[in-house]
């Protein structure tokens, strides 16, 4: 994607071009869908929270100030979105099945034995889902951005308004501990 | 000599090529001859397949027309604002003169000092639409306390049961925020509860008519989307402004559709 491209896009739909923001949705919504449905992991929630990202996208353009920023601005906006919704979902409970912010405890997942390939992929996916939904915010903010969204460290950097460095240590530390919880299922 | 720990802290570098070449030798060395480490290594790369696996995850088919949809609805603010502009007496009248009704019945009870009726024994003053349909009588309170409390779609006094404790059903509320919303169907209560369970606000019925649900103050924002764009009135008005200082939580809020 052209960053200029959706530098016009923001540019119309200031203007008042709706369809300017159907496409930006268009643009965005699968990388959107996916940092939500990693993040609380339930579908959902995840399709909720995702349309609630874009309204408030949609009424709060009057704060981003760089249109080709629109992408890192809607990242900050997704993220904040997110840890708002999974603390409230982690005081009612939602996760109690999960060992959420335990990292000396790796979630038991279990084994799946199912002939079925589709079946194995589906379970793994949920798997890994757990493990990251499981993972302490900075970490799983950062392998998301990077190893889910494949933004550059510089992005990342600017997203989450955290040096460079911390970037790429705390993302080594965040994928060793994935690592982790997830070694039952890999090995 | 390095340990395995210091090595597997630089798998991250090593797989950006980042690593100076003197260190990015030692640890291919090291790799080559720890079992250990090199199996770690493996896992690490597996690890990042799999969260690359999750990139395939396609969004629903209908995200797009859910955001256009509840862009459409105007906001829980601007109905409040076009409310005061043009006040909707025909909804709100009928619920605040059955409250004030109410209200003196409960003051005279408490004047006189006699005993409230008792919930199968309706209050004079205040009509139970589905008053048949009412609890067992609760013991009386020996203190003679009267309460407000929302049963079966009507406010009416009932004692403070002190021994045994009260069935959860029959405990009296003391709603902090009372929502009247316009019925335009006849499933208008299931479709609300409903939208109320999806945002995770627990609802339960308090009669055909009505809604009881305590949430955080934190969650009026989800109380405002699952009331969507149906027609309601708010008292206290003020209550579901954001940042209203609420003085306790939860907070209980009493829906009622008529």
């Amino acid at each position: 994607m052209i960053e200029h491209d959706v530098a016009g896009l923001v540019r119309a739909l200031r203007e008042g071009n709706d369809e300017a923001f159907s496409r930006l949705v268009r643009i965005y919504q699968a990388r959107i869908w996916n940092l939500t449905r990693a993040y609380v992991k339930d579908e959902e929630e995840a399709k909720d929270l995702t349309q609630d990202i874009f309204v408030t996208a949609y009424r709060s353009l009057g704060h981003l100030r760089d249109d080709a920023k629109f992408g890192g601005w809607l990242y900050q906006l997704a993220l904040n979105h997110c840890r708002n919704r999974y603390k409230r979902l982690k005081r009612r409970g939602f996760f109690s099945n999960l060992s959420l912010d335990d990292p000396d405890h790796p979630i038991p997942l279990s084994q799946g034995d199912s002939p079925e390939r589709q079946y194995e992929r589906r379970n793994t996916a949920e798997a890994v889902r757990s493990a990251i939904a499981a993972m302490s915010a900075t970490e799983k903010e950062i392998l998301l951005l990077r190893d889910l969204q494949e933004l550059s460290y510089e992005e990342i950097s600017a997203i989450l308004e955290i040096p460079l460095g911390t970037v790429k240590s705390k993302l080594n530390r965040a994928r060793l501990a994935l690592k982790e919880r997830l070694r039952k299922r890999l090995e | 000599m390095q340990d395995c720990t210091t090595h597997q802290s630089r798998f991250t570098a090593y797989l950006d090529r980042e690593l100076p070449p003197l260190e990015r030798d030692r640890l291919e060395a090291h790799l080559a001859a720890c079992p250990a480490c090199a199996r770690e290594w493996r896992l690490f790369t597996l690890t990042l397949d799999q969260v690359a696996a999750l990139r395939h995850d396609q969004p629903p088919s209908d995200l797009l027309p859910g955001i256009r949809a509840r862009l459409a609805r105007p906001t829980l603010w601007q109905r409040l604002r076009d409310l005061v502009r043009h006040p909707d007496f025909s909804l709100s009248l009928p619920a605040a003169t059955a409250t004030v009704v109410a209200a003196m019945a409960v003051g005279l009870f408490l004047k006189m000092g006699l005993q409230p009726q008792l919930p199968h024994q309706p209050a004079p003053s205040v009509p139970g639409p589905v008053a048949a349909h009412r609890p067992a009588p609760i013991a009386v309170a020996d203190s003679g306390l009267a309460a407000m409390s929302h049963q079966d779609g009507a406010f009416f006094s009932h004692a403070r049961a002190a021994h045994p404790p009260m069935a959860p059903e029959l405990a009296p509320l003391h709603p902090d925020i009372f929502i009247t919303v316009r019925a335009t169907s006849p499933h208008d209560l299931s479709l609300l509860h409903d939208a109320l369970a999806e945002r995770q606000l627990a609802a339960r019925p308090t009669g055909p008519h009505g809604l009881v649900l305590h949430l955080d103050p934190l969650d009026l924002p989800l109380l405002r989307e699952a009331l969507g764009d149906r027609e309601a009135v708010v008292f206290p008005p003020e209550s579901v402004i954001p940042g209203y200082p609420h003085p306790k939580k939860p907070l209980t809020v009493a829906i009622r559709l008529r």
